[in-house]
């Protein structure tokens, strides 16, 4: 049932079989990676990375390179990280063997909600957007929150698109100085 | 901070709109920076935290309903391929997965690639999804009852009776569903929590034999009233949409009442393609488990246009190994609008923790179950906790329903708003209310049922 562990050498076995099912699940599991990884920047590589990722693990597990089953989420992530942080060394022109700071930034819990630290920044961040000038709370609602556009959240909040953008930016930037323990800053 | 850049760039500007051109130089320089990075990290955690209080990480539908959409869209429901649709529109990552799913060269693996996902796979996976364990005894049932495409969780549930209708007498509506058999039957009001109640999950589950419907001495009904929200409600006015508060209800989800996991498992006008079209079936239901408190809820379900088929209301326990805890049918026509099962009417107690799925089936062929249309979802009841309902007792009696969706408990929220309704049908605020909360789960294209 839900919250069980997806078996992912299964769903790797599932994929050599020509299931696309478990292509799109494996998928689904790399872009979690690169979502967590804030990898928007280079979103245009997402795609052929995670054919690259998928293809390797789903040769290692049949080559035996991946000798415990439960390790393959591990790997998954892993060769994840290493090719993304080639793609980026390759759109930066840095030599392949450079040691970019943000790849350090890349680790990290495989589930966000294993970090103990997001309760508690979310309860922080729900006080603090309660505490914004109310057309900043609107604002950061309209388009952090709910995802809408900056046109749909004009129409929405009945705020001008002009002024919306204004209060956004201030509104983020309110949020930011209020939570910076919360998302560890060092005072 | 060492990096003079740091303190000097907008970084509000930046992740309002990270893509625009003139913040290119800082996309080339945060990556190579520790200080610009941590500070790129800390607004990104920042702006997932903001996505995650709307729980729109979990509005991606499922790699089954993607795959689904892209290799066999007349699966889907029109109101499901438009939400679909309109979800993709916004989403890079969903519509990345598709190109995934469309390029993956399957030969560099040397496996042979499924043209298109078959009934048996999807199913199955829900199945799976479902009650977390492979279906193989369904297999192995449906193997001797020769059934030729049996599948998943809906073959497991076919399977679980006989061809034919022998087992299982229709009765003529749900309002007018025989009275359960005892055993099943835990009588009374409960009071809340209840530390020991009759569960109706844990017992044996032989063939479940419901008494033939009373002889009524006019002919029954056949066609059910559209929209019997709350036929048992009293009949006085409750006066309540004056009361009703300005804002919209908001539903957040909470994985801990859903069993620590907010996966979609609803499912929607789930038939064959090419077939004899029927109408569109829908669960009113959050995609993923929802939350009640009610030992014996209400739920609803819409169907798009009369059928001329014979409705199955079904539910299940997730330990039940397919054997329905309640199995009601619905003599056509059935009429076209929403309408309730009420799990009281059925004796049905849902034990606290454990998860319950219910289903709507349209069988255009009740000895060939392949063809039907399934409409379903999933609730636990999870008792309210002190804080809740210090809330409740400190909110007027027209706030209920909003506490009750602010605190996840949608079923809950949902049938206060319905039952309201029924007593206000032109009260425009209470339909507002209703409809911003099959909104929030997805279901807008109901919104004005």
């Amino acid at each position: 049932m839900s919250g069980r562990a997806e078996d992912w050498a299964a769903v790797l076995e599932r994929l050599q079989g020509g299931d696309r099912l478990a292509l799109a699940q494996l998928a689904r599991l790399i872009n979690s990676f690169l979502a967590r990884w804030n990898a928007y920047d280079f979103r245009d590589d997402w795609d052929d990375l995670i054919q690259e990722v998928v293809l390797a693990a789903a040769t290692a597990l049949r080559d035996g390179r991946i000798r415990e089953r439960g390790a393959v989420v591990g790997f998954l992530k892993s060769t994840a990280r290493f090719k993304f942080a080639d793609r980026l060394k390759a759109h930066l022109r840095l030599a392949e063997d450079a040691t970019l700071p943000w790849q350090e930034l890349l680790e990290g819990p495989l589930e966000p909600s294993a970090d103990e630290g997001s309760t508690e920044l979310r309860r922080d961040l729900r006080e603090a957007l309660a505490r914004l000038p109310e057309k900043e709370r609107r604002a950061v609602a309209a388009v952090h929150v709910e995802g809408r556009s900056y046109e749909d959240a004009a129409a929405t909040t009945g705020i001008p698109l002009g002024s919306l953008k204004r209060h956004l930016r201030e509104g983020l930037a309110r949020l930011r100085a209020e939570l910076g323990p919360a998302l560890g800053e060092r005072s | 901070m060492s990096c003079p850049r740091t303190p000097e760039t907008d970084f509000a500007a930046f992740a309002a709109d990270r893509h625009a051109p003139q913040f290119a130089a800082l996309r080339d320089h945060y990556p190579r920076c520790r200080d610009c990075a941590d500070e790129v990290a800390r607004w990104s955690r920042m702006l997932g935290a903001l996505r995650e209080e709307e729980a729109r990480v979990s509005e991606h539908p499922s790699p089954e309903r993607l795959l689904t959409f892209q290799s066999a869209p007349a699966d889907l429901a029109p109101s499901e391929r438009a939400a679909l649709e309109a979800h993709l529109a916004s989403c890079a990552p969903c519509r990345g997965e598709l190109r995934v799913m469309a390029d993956f060269d399957f030969a560099a693996l040397g496996a042979p690639a499924s043209p298109r996902p078959g009934r048996v796979g999807w199913l199955s996976t829900l199945g799976e999804r479902l009650f977390g364990r492979p279906l193989q005894p369904a297999l192995a049932l449906l193997s001797l009852l020769a059934v030729a495409l049996p599948i998943g969780l809906l073959a497991w549930w076919l399977a679980a009776r006989p061809e034919g209708e022998s087992r299982v007498p229709p009765v003529a509506r749900v309002a007018e569903a025989p009275a359960p058999t005892p055993e099943r039957v835990a009588p009374g009001p409960e009071p809340e929590p209840r530390p020991a109640p009759v569960a109706v999950a844990n017992e044996p589950t032989p063939a479940r034999e419901f008494p033939p419907p009373a002889v009524p001495e006019e002919p029954a009904p056949t066609a059910p009233a559209p929209v019997p929200i709350a036929p048992t409600e009293p009949a006085a006015p409750l006066k309540i949409a004056a009361l009703l508060p300005a804002e919209l209800p908001r539903y957040r989800p909470d994985a801990s009442l859903a069993g620590g996991s907010l996966e979609p498992v609803r499912v929607a006008s789930l038939v064959r393609s090419g077939e004899k079209p029927l109408p569109a079936l829908d669960a009113f239901a959050p995609e993923h488990v929802g939350a009640t408190a009610e030992a014996s809820p209400v739920v609803y379900w819409h169907l798009s246009a009369p059928s001329e088929v014979p409705v199955e209301i079904a539910v299940f326990s997730e330990d039940a190994e397919g054997t329905p805890l309640a199995d009601v049918w619905l003599e056509p026509p059935v009429a076209a609008g929403v309408h309730a099962f009420r799990f009281a009417e059925h004796g049905l107690e849902l034990e606290p923790g454990r998860t319950y799925f219910w289903f709507a089936a349209l069988v255009p062929d009740r000895a060939n179950r392949e063809h039907d249309a399934v409409a379903g979802a999933a609730l636990r009841r999870t008792p309210l906790s002190a804080e809740v309902r210090a809330r409740l007792d400190a909110t007027s009696p027209a706030e209920r329903a909003h506490v009750l969706a602010d605190a996840g408990y949608w079923f809950d929220a949902f049938t206060t708003y319905a039952t309201w309704l029924a007593a206000e049908p032109g009260a425009a605020n209470l339909r507002a209310a209703r409809a911003a909360l099959l909104e929030q789960v997805g279901l807008g294209a109901l919104a004005g049922s």
